[in-house]
């Protein structure tokens, strides 16, 4: 079994409007996706994680270009961006819609497709689930510890954060870089991602995410035709630039390393979970349709 | 040759009859639904009274232990139903009925509503006030395919005898380090009774009219 | 001597038995209505925030549940005295209408049109929407349009088609958009065409079947509506009753129903039979709904459903005392129900922004009423001065043509039993 799960092709992309650069977190891809969508009559809305004040991350339904690069840049923090699914078919009237998550928000947006007990009328209006890679999440509360107690930095200055090579990144807006090493975020890690084994967004029509590509870059993956049309007529039409993915340790190599830790490591702690008699999630892969 | 159609009976107990409504908020779909199967009994549509066998008896609508026809004709869908279907939060999980106490006129003594799981066996149950539409007619058209995989759910639902709230997903959930913050539960609530707080589901316990979905929605719990 | 039951009601939302006990010679002489079933709403909502009832009481029934949620919301408004801007007014009005519109065409279509459509003597395995199916497809379909339109309305502006969410004391929780509104507007030429094809259907029906009409059923009672400024209205106005000569006219507001109203216990059924309490019980019992209010109201405010109540009242009287033809007034008010919601949508207030005010809960007494599809729907709350419910009395829209339904059965059974 691949830890990547099933998928037609893994590229390495990047947006090519400078717009959607400038406010990305790597290669601005979910931006790009979601914009292509709106501008071209494929998507009528977005579900995505805006911000507020202070990094506090708010799902918002996104039906304009503007919002949609409004919310652009990963929040390390737990956004509920599918708290407003409903909504988006209710007030805002979507029929075609985009929705962004993490690997556990795509399987529940799986789950409600297949079974859409209280989602009456959603069924035919999901378009396109975008997939982001992920670890593990952190608690507003942790996020905050690591930002400003770790990192000496208050929140209100922060302009991005940042993992990979082994640390947390937070840049300010005064264009300082402060970095702490993962390990020192472990305690503040949100522990029922543990009991999680997909890091890829195994059931997402696309998966994207910084790991396996170079900086500035992000690693995406096709998994399906749905997800293999919008990216193809996004290269074609210009709206995204690519290369091939590196298949050696910096590129597919670290991308499944990380991939099988995730599973190795958390099946450990699903059995740990198990062995006290408490409940774990149950399988998953019935969930594609 | 052509497959024999199921037999199909519709049955309302103490419901408000929104399942049914709901089925027929298939709209254009409906005069297919109804085509696909063979309707034999449904008060609300059509003129039989008495409840025949059926293939399939589908009940909404709890159980009021003061009413001994109520209790009757449980008994007797049971008997008559080669598979008994509770229908909607009500019939599964006793649902909004719960909070019913009696005291009011003309019945004072009416007030004990049980779902329709704990008074008979039943073999699926759906909850959800009202199931949407697209799943009752997934279930109606798993039922014909004979796809006990796609029914799991609903038949370990049929088995269970107590009823739900969100507070569920506070003690299956939360209290349990599974819940990590996807807001599904608050999207799928019917009186919008969840709202996302620091990225955790907080229950009005105002609003919860126990219909079970936020727990069915939710990626963590078995279904 | 025998006794006759006839068990359970079809057609209908709700339980429900008829006995007929017959004397010797054959006569029928007592006719009773059971209506079976109850679950105590009026009693759980005691002990709740008021401004939560709204979002529950929607239960009662699955059928008329915007109603529900807006009478109760208008009684919370009532009892804190809350005046709500006119474009909360509208956008609640509108999704009332939805919610007419939905109900009157699933309640003539899919229940009722059968018995007139496939004939009363077909057999019952077929004469229901299963026959219609086969034999009436094209009208099928128009039934179902009319249905979706109108439970698409109550979607966008309630939150939700079945059981909404979005009335809210102090106004309404969500606005109507422009793209929402102009959607709405390019189809509602075409139900307001099928809801006048739906008045012409039931005239020929009548002329087919006028015998019928005019002999069974035939009752006289006071009737009981809403009106404003005298006019058919649905959603807002004052309360009045006509006596059965049509001659007297009692006008009094939603908050004094009580003076009005009485409720009378009965051993045999699970209701409370209101009557109208000047006159006292049972010659004050009354009827509500469709038929009453063409007989109350001065006229329609919209044109085309006034031709047809005119035309009604030529073929019918004034009042209009025959129980069949509720299904002729309740299509003229399908078609008012359309019309007025085609002026709502063209009035540039319904896409106004405006539709929240501030709310204090406090202790207070509040009545909210409007037309439910059956007739008048009664929320009436108490409250404490922290906003809970302390008492609530509902009388929902059925229950005040109990008693007449009675009657009338009692009258067909013996016109029946003469033949």
């Amino acid at each position: 079994m691949d830890p990547l799960g099933n998928y037609k092709s893994i590229i390495s992309a990047r947006a090519t409007d400078k717009r959607i650069l400038k406010r990305a977190q790597d290669g601005g891809i979910v931006s790009a996706v979601f914009i292509y969508g709106l501008e071209n009559n494929l998507l009528d809305g977005a579900v995505v994680a805006s911000k507020e004040k202070n990094f506090k991350p708010v799902p918002k339904v996104a039906t304009t270009p503007e919002e949609v690069l409004e919310a652009a840049g990963t929040k390390y923090t737990v956004s509920p961006n599918l708290s407003v699914l409903k909504s988006a078919i209710r007030e805002y009237s979507c029929e075609k819609i985009g929705v962004v998550g993490t690997p556990c928000q795509i399987i529940s947006t799986r789950k409600a497709l297949k079974y859409p007990l209280g989602f009456r009328h959603l069924v035919d209006k999901i378009a396109l689930l975008v997939g982001i890679f992920c670890m593990e999440n952190f608690p507003y509360m942790g996020m905050k510890i690591i930002v400003e107690e770790l990192c000496g930095v208050r929140l209100e200055d922060v302009v991005k954060m940042d993992i990979g090579k082994g640390k947390f990144w937070v840049y300010t807006k005064w264009g300082e870089v402060k970095s702490v090493k993962l390990k020192m975020t472990h305690p503040y890690e949100q522990s029922s991602c543990h009991v999680c084994t997909d890091y890829t967004a195994e059931l997402a029509d696309i998966s994207t995410g910084s790991v396996g590509s170079p900086d500035g870059w992000s690693t995406v993956i096709i998994r399906n035709h749905r997800g293999e049309e919008i990216i193809n007529n996004m290269i074609e039409e210009g709206y995204l630039e690519t290369r091939p993915i590196d298949e050696g340790k910096f590129g597919l190599g670290i991308l499944k390393k990380l991939a099988l830790t995730k599973k190795e490591k958390n099946m450990k702690e699903i059995e740990h979970r198990k062995k006290l008699g408490l409940p774990v999630p149950p399988d998953v892969c019935g969930l594609l349709q | 040759m052509e497959d024999k159609k199921i037999t199909v009976a519709h049955v309302q107990l103490s419901s408000c009859c929104g399942c049914l409504i709901s089925l027929a908020d298939t709209y254009e779909k409906f005069p297919d639904i109804l085509s696909s199967i063979d309707l034999v009994y449904c008060q609300t549509l059509m003129d039989a009274r008495e409840i025949p066998e059926a293939d399939v008896i589908l009940v909404e609508g709890s159980v009021c232990l003061e009413d001994h026809h109520a209790l009757e004709v449980a008994r007797e869908v049971r008997e008559k139903g080669k598979t008994v279907v509770a229908l909607g939060a009500c019939a599964a999980l006793g649902c909004v009925t719960r909070f019913s106490k009696g005291g009011q006129m003309p019945k004072p003594v009416h007030g004990s509503f049980s779902s329709l799981t704990e008074i008979i066996r039943c073999d699926l149950a759906i909850p959800g006030c009202p199931p949407s539409p697209e799943l009752i007619v997934e279930v109606i058209t798993a039922i014909i395919r004979g796809d006990k995989e796609y029914l799991k759910p609903f038949i370990r639902y049929g088995e269970c005898k107590h009823e739900s709230c969100g507070c569920d997903l506070i003690v299956n959930v939360i209290n349990k380090s599974l819940c990590m913050g996807c807001g599904i539960c608050s999207a799928s609530c019917p009186t919008r009774a969840i709202e996302m707080i620091d990225g955790r589901p907080l229950i009005s316990p105002h609003l919860c009219v126990k219909c079970g979905v936020c727990s069915f929605q939710c990626p963590r719990i078995e279904i | 001597m025998g006794k006759i039951t006839i068990e359970p009601l079809s057609r209908v939302e709700g339980h429900g038995k008829v006995t007929i006990v017959i004397d010797e010679s054959g006569r029928p002489v007592e006719v009773k209505l059971h209506i079976t079933a109850i679950r105590g709403f009026e009693q759980f909502v005691v002990g709740r925030p008021a401004e939560e009832v709204p979002r529950i009481v929607t239960r009662i029934c699955g059928i008329c549940q915007t109603p529900h949620h807006l009478a109760s919301v208008k009684a919370v408004d009532a009892a804190w005295d809350v005046e709500i801007t006119s474009a909360a007014k509208k956008l609640r009005e509108l999704m009332l209408l939805g919610s007419i519109i939905h109900s009157h065409a699933l309640h003539f279509y899919y229940l009722a049109s059968p018995d007139f459509i496939l004939g009363p003597d077909t057999d019952p395995k077929v004469r229901s929407v299963l026959g219609l199916i086969e034999k009436s497809p094209e009208m099928l379909k128009k039934a179902i349009a009319l249905r979706k339109f109108g439970q698409s309305i109550v979607e966008k502006i309630g939150g939700r088609a079945i059981h909404p969410v979005t009335a809210i004391p102090g106004g309404i929780a969500k606005t109507l958009s422009e793209e929402e509104r102009d959607q709405f507007l390019k189809e509602i030429d075409t139900m307001i065409e099928y809801a006048k094809e739906s008045v012409e259907l039931i005239k020929s029906i009548n002329e087919k079947y006028m015998d019928v009409v005019k002999s069974l059923g035939v009752i006289d009672t006071y009737y009981l509506g809403i009106v404003e400024d005298g006019k058919h209205s649905f959603y807002d106005g004052i309360l009045r009753f006509l006596s059965p000569d049509g001659r007297e006219k009692v006008e009094f507001p939603f908050s004094q129903y009580q003076e009005y109203i009485g409720e009378h216990n009965v051993p045999h059924s699970y209701v409370k039979y209101p009557y109208y309490k000047k006159v006292g019980y049972p010659e004050g019992i009354y009827r509500v709904g469709p038929l009453a209010m063409m007989n109350i109201c001065d006229s329609i405010p919209t044109p085309l459903a006034e031709e047809a109540r005119k035309e009604f009242i030529d073929i019918f009287g004034n009042p209009a005392n025959q129980s069949l033809a509720y299904h002729h007034a309740r299509l003229i008010e399908l078609l008012a129900a359309c019309e007025r919601t085609k002026e709502l949508l063209e009035d540039h207030e319904i896409t106004s922004k405006d539709v929240k005010v501030e709310v204090e809960p406090k202790a207070g007494s509040g009545v909210g009423v409007v037309e439910a599809p059956r007739g008048v729907l009664i929320h009436h709350y108490e409250t404490d001065d922290r906003g809970i419910v302390v008492k609530a009395n509902m009388i929902v829209a059925s229950t005040h043509n109990i008693p007449a339904m009675e009657e009338a059965l009692k009258q067909a059974v013996i016109e029946i039993f003469k033949r």
